[in-house]
């Protein structure tokens, strides 16, 4: 059996590590995703009162903060048994809102718009943002920044600092929205949903204007036929903040729809060996193996998982582009992987929308910012959408509110056994028998992991010097073959 | 965060990581250390950002200083001195969310973005930065006062005294 490996080894232990082995044919016959993930939240968090977690979890990463203290807001509200009042619940889902526009833009512009607009097989050197700007030219690379930093200016401005947010009490939020931050924030959206709309005007015209690249889209090897999971609201429209989890099977027929306390009922975690995450699936279909089709336990939970689950859009701009989505690829669900990259973009400009009408709303500048607190329930779960997934928050605290148990299910861990069988699929379709592999397949191989903007450690950084990933490819007797380094 | 422009020349001691990820706390560690001693001369920022939220935070300043944590085959609590031209990538590439610090700088110049003239990276090796700690690893609390002694040795030579 020959190995191949795609390790970027940025630090001694290894990061996120692609394992490829091939069979004496020279075909991939397995692909491992293996992830050291961070140790002992769970474990850390014990003893402490559970109005502190809000604050804490912003530290697990330093790109989802905002996701993190809205879930663990959610849990805490949960365990004191109070439902924030309106004017609490919406400038919480502003802050939100604000949130997923920063994200969003990062991710399009500097991770999936290499791919695509500089070309999936260009120079490594080229295939970056700066070659993105290259592209678009300087002004639509300055308004990339601008817009980022506006909506990291409201998130500072609502949620008291822009990555370590502290705007949740149990019950509500800490400060209140006065009439002149809200008449700023208005504007500011206004210019999000331009930029929302021209983000996917240039997504349109460079990709789907672009036969190579719709027929990857389409045709690639990053199809994956598995379930989807996502939050709606009352009319099944996706919504990031509240609601109801539903999956819908791979026909687009709904499987369940449950609420936050019921999740133990529906979701439960496989272990493998060979990683420390584990792999969420689905209870009532059971654990079958990293298997797709209707008939599997695996589900995504994904920016496009979340227009899968839903029936729409709940802004009005979202939802054209919904249905030209839907109309363009044939029908719902779409199971392309690559098509993620375009649902994010829809969920750019409904997250860019519902700013803008939240912060219109005569409540946002109310003064009711808390529920009156009476006693402690103990236990609490709290969900929201993840830019990267359906995230859950579960909290047990004794009498007076002191943690005794923690459990979290991030976004990227529903995906991870979806990620595992994408990366699988996109080594079997472009790693064929004498073919070399090269640095264009290795990108293509990232591409179906880029796809669904894993979140493993983002809050911790260090610097080597230099990032080293290498691919190796041995024969079945382990002799080296080929080796691809990208220094 | 925005601030002001500054008198000329402008430095920054800005120091990166996570207060609860163990020795990732290291540089945060090391401006609370630094600050006293050298109030009034040189102005000490804290933050956990990467790559692009990086330019807003140096943008304005001449000189700017970032102590951050690394992991090599050095010992812990070895003190390296980097400056951008040591670098080829960094780690923070491997961030699917953000873009590693080297191409945020060169976007912020391309882009026009008023960025120092001179970066430099103090880097202390560290043990452990996965395991979820308000304290920092044995090896590092016990190695933390030469680190802050070389560092403060650096500064004095390079910043005040020059």
């Amino acid at each position: 059996m020959t190995r191949i490996t795609i390790d970027p080894v940025t630090r001694l232990e290894g990061h996120g590590k692609i394992e490829i082995f091939l069979n004496e044919e020279g075909e991939v016959e397995n692909v491992y995703f293996q992830v050291p993930e961070l140790r002992g939240f769970e474990k850390f968090c014990e003893g402490r009162p559970v109005e502190e977690l809000p604050s804490i979890v912003t530290k697990i990463c330093g790109v989802c903060p905002g996701c993190h203290h809205m879930a663990s807001g959610k849990a805490v509200d949960a365990v004191f048994g109070v439902t924030p009042p309106p004017t609490a619940r919406k400038i919480r889902e502003l802050f939100y809102m604000a949130h997923f526009v920063h994200s969003h833009i990062a991710h399009f512009y500097a991770l999936a718009a290499p791919d695509f607009i500089v070309g999936p097989m260009a120079e490594p050197s080229k295939r970056n943002i700066l070659g993105v700007i290259e592209k678009v030219g300087l002004d639509i690379g300055k308004e990339v920044i601008k817009q980022r930093r506006i909506a990291q200016e409201i998130q500072a401005m609502i949620g008291g600092h822009q990555t370590h947010v502290i705007m949740n009490t149990p019950g509500g939020v800490r400060k209140g929205i006065t009439p002149e931050q809200r008449d700023d924030i208005v504007k500011k959206a206004e210019g999000f949903i331009g930029f929302g709309k021209f983000s996917m005007q240039l997504f349109k015209e460079a990709v789907l204007g672009n036969p190579e690249y719709l027929d990857i889209i389409l045709n690639g090897p990053y199809n994956l036929t598995l379930h989807s999971m996502g939050l709606v609201d009352e009319n099944n429209h996706v919504n990031f903040y509240d609601g109801k989890v539903r999956v819908v099977d791979t026909t687009g027929k709904e499987l369940c729809k449950y609420e936050a306390p019921d999740y133990s009922n529906y979701i439960e975690e496989h272990v493998e060996p060979w990683s420390y995450l584990k792999f969420p699936y689905l209870k009532k279909i059971g654990w079958k193996g990293f298997v797709d089709g209707n008939d599997s336990g695996v589900y995504q939970a994904t920016p496009l998982s979340r227009l899968n689950a839903a029936d729409g859009m709940a802004t009005p701009i979202a939802q054209q582009e919904y249905t030209e989505m839907y109309r363009i690829l044939k029908g719902k669900p779409v199971h392309s992987t690559l098509a993620m990259h375009w649902a994010r973009l829809i969920e750019l400009i409904y997250a860019a929308e519902h700013c803008y009408e939240l912060a219109i709303d005569p409540d946002i500048t109310g003064s009711e910012l808390r529920a009156t607190l009476s006693h402690i329930i103990g236990e609490g779960v709290g969900i929201v959408e993840a830019q990267r997934g359906t995230l859950t928050h579960h909290y047990q605290t004794d009498e007076k509110g002191m943690v005794k148990k923690v459990n979290l299910i991030v976004g990227t861990t529903n995906n991870h056994a979806a990620i595992c069988m994408s990366i699988k699929k996109a080594a079997q379709g472009l790693i064929k028998k004498n073919t070399p592999v090269t640095q264009g397949t290795l990108n293509m191989i990232e591409m179906a992991f880029r796809a669904y903007d894993p979140c493993f450690s983002c809050a911790t950084h260090s610097l080597p010097g230099q990032m080293k990933m290498i691919l190796n490819v041995h024969d079945e007797k382990g002799q080296l073959l080929q080796s691809v380094r990208r220094d | 965060m925005t601030h002001s422009p500054h008198a000329s020349p402008a430095i920054l001691i800005l120091g990166l990581g996570n207060d609860i990820l163990m020795d990732d706390a290291i540089g945060l560690r090391v401006i609370d250390a630094m600050k006293p001693k050298f109030s009034g001369l040189l102005r000490f920022e804290k933050c956990s950002l990467g790559g692009l939220d990086i330019l807003e935070m140096i943008s304005g300043y001449d000189h700017v200083v970032m102590i951050d944590a690394v992991k090599t085959d050095a010992p812990p609590g070895t003190v390296h001195f980097f400056t951008p031209d040591h670098f080829r990538q960094t780690v923070n590439a491997f961030s699917f969310h953000d873009i590693n610090i080297l191409d945020a700088l060169k976007v912020g110049n391309k882009i026009g973005i008023p960025l120092p003239s001179r970066l430099d990276i103090i880097a202390v090796e560290i043990a452990e930065d996965r395991v979820f700690s308000e304290r920092m690893s044995p090896e590092l609390e016990e190695a933390f006062p030469a680190i802050c002694l070389t560092v403060e040795e650096w500064m004095n030579s390079n910043l005040v005294n020059k």
